[in-house]
């Protein structure tokens, strides 16, 4: 016998069973009428399964069904069945469960088979639920807390627990704080407040820098600097060393607006850059700012006699034999190939200008030093050559001298072994001394002048030469590099050397030679020229090396 | 406005290059901040429905101008200088949220008036209830009938139980083809082909009624979906854009 058992949940949740029983030895289940077990499920044929008991043994055989028969997940197309087995026709399954010859098919039904009207509203908000795209996604708002912490955590609490500040980083940082870029805290030391000076002095304490914004400040005493105002951090390499002309225009536009401003001239930029000007001397320990097209005034007053026109002649008398002077014979770039070495007698005259003295001694020659040493050497010289005894004329000079002495004032038979000798020399060396000072050799290139009777010992010389000064730079609160413009000749912008026959010539090139090549805005063909290719900002001098910071100290600073 | 801060951001030329540091940045930084305050209380005004402070359509005319206007003066106030960092991400946060915000009104604009359920057409409840209503004919229509019968409903019915790939593709079952269903149909009996065109009829139905209610759901979906970038991201961006003016500030 089999039994068609439907167990359900019932309303009030307790099981139920409705037993349905077949005295059959075999039962077809389908969905056609002609089953015994009839199921709605549209999976199942008509007539899908036949069921068999004989002899208390029970089997099942698929009716060529669709969908097929499976005995315990395992598709069957005969087989003998067992208490526990599960039999699957489509999606409809049945639990065995056999008592002595009994067979039971046991249908778990898991709702009602019909639905209610609440059920299908269900199905249908359901349906609609899973229309929706909301259904599919997390909640709008607790996305929006998580992405919002998520900021907070990353940007915020991350850069202020760990000290790493990189997140913060407003832009790149110069290459010249490359090293100091991870440790943010090094400038920004205090939060919520400006970089102070004493952050950057901290590795900057050798600059000059302060010595020259102390000048500024004088002049804007309502005004306080501080160094980040014009060294911006953050712009690359752009804003900490700006040459940005307007640093420099900001006052020097318009000195006039400015109380106690140095006496300098207005420049608004490189096209109305003021001509040149040189300090000039004027008059005795004063000196005087000529620009350089003052032709009458702009005259080089240092007291040394030299004639360009001459020594640029070819094919001068030199001492191997003729010479032809070039600018580089003299004017010799210095090591940093910016400005030149001084002229020296030793090194740049000293072949050709020889400094004998007396044909007697074709080997001696005075040093190129002060009068006093001048005077000193000669007498040394000349006690030597008397003391050697060797030079007859010498002797003969002697004589005709003390003959031109007056009476009385020659030396006693007695004393005259010492006197006429010492007297010999002196006047010797005076004779010497008269030739060199005023006609043969110094007053060719200096101002000589003869001392006062007052001021003369018997030591000393006898004449008295001007100081020369002649400067290294003509302009010395501008930078300009021979050695960077090496390309062109000396005379394509030193014209007119060649004529130049006075010393007072000023041979140096006016600003228009400059603007040929440079200009401040960007032009084709143009050197792009801010003030700070020429200009210092308010400190131009090297700072002394005692001041200067080892390297190690400055390390340990930047890993303190 | 926008020309104006253009011609200022030209015009200006600082030491130091135009940055957010500057005077001027500093105005735009201000200027942009207010108005991102502004964007962001629309999310409040459009919840008072009580309100009288404007009309809500101005409010989003606003809300949709300014916003636009962001994207442009935000650039100016930072000198268009961008990095891996805090500031540009509340940048790309803004641009995000701004950008979301053009296609969701756009989306607006162009589909709103494609629903239906707005033109009176039947509201996606009907159309279910439909659905359902034509699978329970279908069941009846199949009950007792052969196998034939049951393997040609089953090659062309389908069960109507949507996802989110069917709502993203906004594509249902294929209308019945003819030609199929007229050579599935010769291998029934006589007596089932008349049900069985029944049949196919209400399968054709079935297809029509779950293609509407998937168009109309995707453009609701088109609607509805940017509003999940939109907001959340907006509300990032209030966090970066805070972060950004305390680091600014903190790193003065």
């Amino acid at each position: 016998m089999f039994r068609y058992v439907q167990e359900r949940l019932s309303r009030n949740g307790s099981p139920e069973r409705l037993t349905q029983e077949f005295p059959l030895s075999e039962i077809v289940i389908g969905r056609g009428g002609k089953s015994n077990i009839i199921l709605t499920s549209r999976e199942v044929a008509l007539e899908h399964v036949v069921l068999k008991s004989e002899g208390g043994k029970h089997s099942l055989e698929d009716l060529k069904s669709l969908s097929g028969v499976r005995v315990n997940r395992k598709r069957v197309q005969v087989a003998s069945l067992s208490a526990g087995d599960t039999i699957q026709l489509a999606d409809v399954e049945f639990h065995v469960e056999i008592s002595g010859e009994d067979l039971s098919l046991v249908h778990k039904i898991s709702s009602e088979p019909i639905k209610s009207a609440s059920q299908r509203a269900q199905q249908v908000a359901d349906t609609l639920q899973r229309l929706q795209i909301d259904t599919y996604l997390p909640s709008m708002r607790v996305v929006s807390y998580v992405g919002l912490a998520l900021v907070i955590a990353c940007w915020y609490l991350w850069p202020l627990v760990s000290g790493g500040f990189a997140l913060w980083n407003s832009g790149p940082i110069s290459s010249g704080h490359s090293l100091i870029s991870h440790d943010c805290l090094s400038c920004h030391a205090l939060p919520f407040a400006h970089v102070r000076d004493a952050d950057c002095q901290a590795c900057h304490a050798m600059s000059e820098h302060s010595s020259g914004m102390s000048q500024v400040a004088a002049h804007h005493p309502e005004k306080t600097f501080r160094c980040a105002q014009c060294h911006m951090e953050h712009n690359g390499d752009l804003g900490v060393i700006s040459r940005d002309a307007r640093f420099c225009t900001g006052c020097h536009a318009n000195l006039g607006q400015i109380e106690d401003a140095p006496k300098v001239l207005d420049v608004r930029d490189l096209d109305t850059h003021p001509q040149f000007r040189v300090s000039v001397r004027d008059g005795p320990g004063k000196k005087r700012r000529v620009p350089l097209d003052d032709k009458e005034n702009a005259r080089d007053q240092t007291p040394i006699k030299l004639n360009h026109a001459v020594h640029l002649k070819q094919d001068l008398r030199g001492p191997e034999g003729p010479v032809t002077l070039e600018c580089n014979s003299c004017h010799q770039l210095d090591k940093d190939l910016r400005v030149f070495k001084p002229i020296e007698f030793a090194d740049h005259c000293a072949d050709c200008h020889r400094l004998g003295f007396d044909e007697r001694l074709p080997d001696s020659e005075v040093p190129h030093v002060a009068p006093d040493e001048v005077y000193a050497a000669l007498f040394t010289e000349y006690t030597k050559l008397l003391l050697m005894n060797t030079s007859p004329p010498l002797t003969k000079t002697l004589n005709q001298r003390e003959r031109e002495m007056p009476r009385g004032t020659r030396g006693t038979s007695a004393d005259s072994a010492v006197t006429v000798d010492t007297t010999l020399v002196r006047a010797s060396a005076r004779d010497a001394e008269l030739q060199l000072f005023t006609k043969t050799a110094c007053v060719g290139c200096h101002e000589v002048t003869e001392k006062p009777i007052a001021e003369r010992t018997d030591d000393g010389s006898r004449y008295r030469v001007t100081p020369v000064t002649i400067p290294t730079t003509w302009f010395p609160a501008a930078r300009f590099s021979h050695g960077a413009h090496e390309p062109f000749t000396c005379e394509s912008c030193h014209v007119g050397v060649r004529e130049s026959e006075r010393t007072s010539d000023l041979l140096l090139p006016p600003i228009a030679n400059c603007k040929e090549c440079h200009s401040q805005a960007e032009h084709p063909g143009f050197v792009t020229s801010e003030c700070a290719l020429c200009h210092s900002y308010h400190d131009s001098k090297s700072l002394p090396d005692r001041d200067k910071r080892d390297v190690t100290e400055y390390l340990r600073l930047l890993t303190r | 406005m926008l020309v104006v801060c253009s011609i200022g951001y030209i015009i200006n030329d600082p030491i130091g290059g135009r940055n957010g540091g500057t005077a001027l940045g500093y105005t735009y930084g201000i200027v942009a901040t207010v108005g991102i305050v502004w964007l962001m209380a629309f999310g409040l005004r459009k919840r008072a429905y009580s309100s009288t402070l404007g009309t809500l359509e101005g409010w989003l005319a606003a809300h949709v101008w300014i916003g636009i206007g962001l994207l442009f003066l935000v650039p100016l106030h930072a000198g268009f200088s961008f990095g891996c960092n805090v500031h540009t991400l509340a940048y790309v946060l803004m641009v995000i949220t701004i950008v979301t915000g053009i296609w969701g009104a756009m989306n607006y604009g162009r589909l709103s008036s494609k629903i239906e359920s707005h033109r009176g057409g039947s509201k996606g409840r009907a159309i279910i209830e439909q659905v359902q209503s034509l699978d329970r004919d279908l069941e009846s229509l199949i009950t007792k009938k052969s196998d034939a019968f049951l393997s040609l409903v089953k090659r062309f019915d389908f069960r109507f139980e949507p996802g989110l790939i069917a709502l993203l593709n906004a594509q249902s079952a294929t209308a019945v083809d003819a030609k199929q269903a007229a050579e599935a149909m010769l291998s029934l009996p006589e007596d089932e082909r008349e049900d069985a065109v029944s049949a196919l009829g209400l399968i054709d139905q079935k297809v029509d009624l779950s293609r509407d209610i998937l168009r109309e759901s995707y453009i609701k979906m088109l609607l509805r979906v940017w509003l999940f970038i939109h907001v959340p991201v907006s509300v990032a961006l209030c966090g970066a854009l805070a972060i950004h003016i305390f680091s600014v500030f903190y790193m003065w």
